[in-house]
């Protein structure tokens, strides 16, 4: 039985592996075969994903554990590591970056993902943080000799080893105040002697928050993320803002779920806190990027912020909202990122937002989807961007944070500008400059899928938020 | 209490090394006799003569050299105590360590195929 618990993510490192070995070995490749290998184990770990679902099943004492939690995340993951392979690949064509590699380390990523989903032990959340962030270090630098990359690579590699180091220091000081790693009996050895190890624990935790706010940008610990967005290929940049940054809040809520508990009076304040200072501070700060990679990047790191806001206190209800706005966001950012790749002659890159000007009359195709993307992201109706801060404000209200839901719209006008902005340059000005568009199908079928799915779920989003409170929080309790 | 009791062994083994070790050497600068020449005071008394500072460009070459090294000596890190046990393991610890052995094959296959046993041929 256990051997199809860990299928999904044997599957994906599975493929890496040939993948890597395809390219290598073989006289003549096709680079198509590449992607098609690629999407093809990607397609079978999601068909077992698939049928694990509502099997709730624990393999070790909760060192990996597959229930529906770790499924839907893990069905995600894969699905932008997808959506990824497919935008980035007329991109890799153009700056002969076409390898084996690529496509081996993306997948080696998702695997990494997969087990900071599915997983109880926090020593194996770290091993899947590890797994998750050298691959990412290698991609980002992986358009060889341009200093910008490399100069990301190397601010990337040294504050994430600084960042993990954090974690494990978190997992350490865990260890010692209850003597267990595995989160779901933490709360239990808590009990047992409350009043030593409780101060060990808060340390604990505060480290563990440290570590993963990290990789999902919340305030303090945001400064490599414009940076960082802004050096790397802009497919990888697709790839971080979403499937990275998922993977980051998936460890983060499984964490908190079972921690919050014990120590949930110590920590509402935090949160409430990192909440509003991340919102604040990644909307205002967006407003005067000029670099459309850089605004995105501002503009997840808000995004990072409305989730948390949820994260002061847990139900059903919360964890479902939570992981609707994610998935409304994911959609979203894809879309974005894949519209920017768009907007490229060759291995020339067009990235300012003076370059989107006139897109509308000269490409009414792409100007429409960007148009819809960043609706989404600023949460006007019909769009899911709406229906995700409608969901994640609700709860919010009904669980007495009104002020925290406040700030919250006012960020949301905030973000409006820049968002609209887009919109309005391509819509009612002229063409300034002479931008180069090359639209591939590779890039077009999963633009078209995004745009359906985002206006899907801003019209009928009740039916999966009822999905996920239904089925979600009960197997979270193993 | 009686956990750290049972440590208190070591704990004296551990000073008397420190003190021996420090000991003989506060020692040994004080009462040995002192005849310094240039060949005694070089970094390496046997050997090849040094000729420059070691603190200068090496080619990037050698690096990756050190590293593949590394992941192939870890390996045998991993193998020697799996030969060790390898009857209590059984079956299951046999195709454990076939799956490890795979996948570093792997990737000794891709860095041959690659070029990184070649010295010429590398252009980093």
């Amino acid at each position: 039985m256990f051997i199809y618990l860990f299928m999904p993510v044997f599957i994906s490192v599975l493929t890496g592996l040939i993948v890597l070995l395809y390219d290598a070995l073989m006289i003549n490749v096709r680079k198509w075969h590449l992607l098609f290998i690629s999407l093809a184990g990607i397609v079978i770990s999601i068909l077992y994903s698939a049928i694990l679902w509502k099997l709730p099943f624990s393999f070790m004492n909760g060192m990996f554990v597959s229930d529906n939690f770790s499924i839907i995340f893990s069905v995600l993951f894969l699905l932008s590591s997808a959506i990824v392979l497919l935008i980035s690949y007329p991109y890799l064509n153009d700056n002969n970056l076409n390898f084996g590699e690529y496509y081996a380390l993306i997948l080696f990523a998702t695997a990494g993902m997969i087990f900071m989903a599915s997983t109880l032990n926090l020593i194996v959340i770290y091993l899947g943080l590890e797994l998750l962030t050298l691959p990412l270090v290698i991609l980002t630098c992986f358009k060889k000799g341009r200093d910008f990359s490399h100069e990301a690579a190397i601010k990337f590699f040294i504050l994430s080893v600084f960042s993990s180091s954090f974690f494990l220091f978190g997992i350490a000081f865990m260890f010692g105040a209850t003597g267990t790693v595995n989160i779901a009996q933490v709360v239990m050895a808590l009990s047992t002697h409350k009043g030593i190890s409780f101060p060990y624990m808060l340390i604990s935790v505060g480290l563990l928050i440290l570590g993963l706010g990290f990789k999902i940008s919340i305030v303090p610990f945001h400064i490599w993320t414009p940076d960082v967005y802004h050096g790397a290929p802009t497919p990888i940049t697709a790839f971080m803002s979403t499937g990275a940054k998922l993977a980051g809040f998936a460890a983060l809520i499984r964490i908190l779920f079972y921690i919050f508990p014990a120590i949930h009076s110590s920590l509402t304040e935090v949160f409430i806190v990192l909440s509003v200072i991340t919102m604040t501070l990644g909307n205002i700060v967006a407003i005067s990027q000029k670099n459309i990679k850089r605004m995105l990047a501002y503009s997840s790191i808000a995004h990072s912020g409305y989730v948390l806001m949820v994260l002061t206190v847990f139900s059903p209800a919360t964890v479902a909202a939570a992981i609707f706005y994610l998935i409304v966001y994911i959609i979203a950012n894809l879309g974005a990122f894949g519209i920017v790749l768009t907007l490229r002659q060759k291995d020339k890159e067009y990235l300012d937002i003076t370059h989107f000007s006139g897109l509308a009359g000269k490409n009414p195709f792409l100007a429409g989807f960007m148009a819809v993307f960043m609706f989404s992201l600023a949460g006007i109706p019909p769009t899911a961007g709406f229906m995700g801060k409608f969901y994640l404000f609700n709860v919010a209200v009904n669980n007495g944070f009104t002020i925290l839901v406040i700030v919250g719209l006012i960020n949301t006008v905030i973000a409006a500008y820049y968002y609209l902005r887009i919109v309005y340059l391509m819509y009612m000005k002229k063409e300034t400059e002479n931008v180069p568009s090359t639209i591939s199908p590779f890039v077009k079928i999963p633009l078209i899928i995004l745009g359906i799915a985002t206006v899907f779920f801003g019209v009928f989003p009740s039916s999966i938020v009822a999905l996920f409170k239904t089925t979600l929080f009960l197997t979270l309790k193993l | 209490m009686s956990m750290i009791l049972n440590y208190l062994p070591l704990f004296i083994l551990a000073v008397l090394v420190g003190f021996f070790i420090i000991t003989s050497v506060i020692l040994s600068g004080f009462i040995g006799p002192k005849n310094p020449n240039t060949t005694k005071s070089s970094p390496y008394e046997c050997g090849i003569i040094p000729e420059d500072t070691a603190r200068k460009k090496f080619p990037i070459k050698f690096y990756p050299v050190a590293m593949l090294f590394v992941v192939f000596d870890v390996e045998l890190v991993f193998i020697y105590p799996w030969a060790v046990v390898f009857n209590k393991l059984g079956v299951s610890g046999y195709v454990e360590m076939v799956i490890f052995i795979l996948i570093l094959l792997v990737g000794y296959l891709y860095i041959l195929k690659r070029g990184g046993f070649e010295w010429e041929k590398r252009n980093f």
